[in-house]
């Protein structure tokens, strides 16, 4: 529980960021991936789908970095809010996880991930595999 | 007891007795099995191509050719070593049975039951009666390639995207025939499409071939007369290629090539030496 002056401080704080057109608020920045899943055939069998990633005004004072778990290296960098989306060729048997972070301080603003799904629930030596008598 | 019902109950209980020293041994060790559980079924419609190495019935020297649209359900259930598969693509058939034996590489199946081919399901009435008419024993002769209950081992070797398969099959009736194979096959993909080609041989015994093509005595009609098959070799190759449209929904297309010999081809039901079919199908996966 918080003081009756903290608790005030806090609504009125949680107010101001409210009203002020906040362009790279950590809260409020949307990361999306288009399309989120990736269909292929088998369990285990790698996905390939372009897709794109979009996401709001950042802010324009800042240095942004589009990140992948999938690789160390930052899939994009750039300065300002100019840039707002990044068309990524999706490559993966499970998951990947995207987040776009603020150069310098290293703070994490948005998060989102593209996800493979099988038709068939087996891998492909299972028995959706072959098909042969 | 006959000795026809001796060979059946002697076969039969050849197979419980693979199947009881056999499964204990294939749940032993779950780490090193090259198969998974699971399973699926799907339905699909599509259309289909083919060409038979058949004489037609109202025609001297042509090729019994195919066009139609198809409806097919399919599926696999595999839970520990039991298996029942229902293909249809590739090399169709239906069997059920348990993996024996395995190890990271192979599988050796029992085949309690297998029926290769495409169950057509129809409705018919009159057809155990003897035809009368020149056409309709004509017609019967064409048609006789239906279903063939039989039992027997697949033994496969896996090898990264590849496959090497052995397989025998003896028929529960007309003669005991014996359908034997040798396949080998391979798969890929590319981008998210999954391609399968198989090539193969097998082996079809003087009884499995001669229900199939042969004639008997009492079945001659002026048009085919009496012939015994001898027991024959054919080759056929199978392509096909799939590719997930949904999360539900995969389209499939094969093309599918078969050769057979003189053993086959000196049948006066046959007309040509090479079969081929062409099918492409939309499936919903549940």
């Amino acid at each position: 529980m918080c003081s009756e002056r903290r608790c005030f401080v806090a609504v009125a704080a949680l107010w101001w960021a409210g009203l002020t057109p906040v362009s790279a608020s950590a809260e409020s920045l949307e990361l999306v991936a288009r399309p989120a899943q990736c269909i292929a055939l088998h369990r285990g069998q790698p996905c390939y789908q372009e897709v794109v990633l979009s996401w709001g005004a950042l802010d324009a004072q800042g240095t942004w970095c589009l990140l992948s778990d999938a690789q160390s290296a930052p899939l994009r960098c750039w300065q300002g809010g100019a840039v707002r989306q990044h068309v990524h060729a999706y490559a993966s048997a499970d998951t990947e996880r995207f987040s776009i972070r603020r150069d310098g301080s290293g703070a994490i603003v948005a998060k989102t991930r593209v996800t493979t799904v099988w038709v068939y629930r087996e891998p492909r030596r299972g028995s959706s595999g072959w098909r042969l008598f | 007891m006959t000795r026809s019902v001796r060979r059946r109950l002697v076969q039969r209980a050849a197979v419980a007795a693979l199947l009881a020293s056999g499964v204990g041994a294939a749940m032993a060790d779950e780490a090193t099995r090259p198969y998974a559980d699971g399973g699926y079924f799907e339905i699909g419609v599509g259309y289909f191509v083919s060409r038979s190495i058949k004489a037609r019935v109202d025609g001297d020297g042509q090729r019994d050719v195919s066009r139609l649209g198809t409806l097919s359900l399919s599926g696999a259930l595999r839970r520990g070593p039991f298996f029942l598969e229902a293909r249809r693509g590739g090399l169709d058939g239906v069997s059920v049975g348990a993996t024996l034996w395995y190890d990271r590489q192979h599988t050796l199946d029992v085949l309690a039951a297998h029926v290769p081919g495409t169950v057509d399901i129809g409705w018919s009435s009159g057809d155990d009666e003897p035809a009368q008419d020149e056409r309709s024993r004509n017609d019967r002769l064409l048609s006789r390639e239906s279903l063939l209950g039989m039992s027997g081992l697949r033994l496969r070797r896996f090898q990264g995207d590849s496959l090497l398969q052995l397989s025998t099959a003896i028929g529960w009736k007309h003669g005991n025939g014996v359908l034997s194979g040798l396949h080998l096959g391979r798969q890929w993909q590319w981008g998210n499409w999954s391609g399968q080609a198989l090539v193969g041989v097998r082996h079809a015994s003087s009884a499995f071939a001669d229900f199939i093509y042969g004639v008997d005595e009492d079945e001659a009609t002026e048009r085919f007369a009496r012939y015994r098959v001898p027991s024959t070799v054919f080759a056929e190759a199978d392509v096909s290629v799939a590719r997930p449209l949904a999360r539900r929904l995969v389209w499939r297309s094969a093309a599918r090539l078969r050769q057979f010999d003189d053993a086959v081809t000196d049948s006066p039901l046959v007309t040509g030496s090479r079969s081929w079919s062409l099918d492409t199908t939309l499936s919903y996966v549940f």
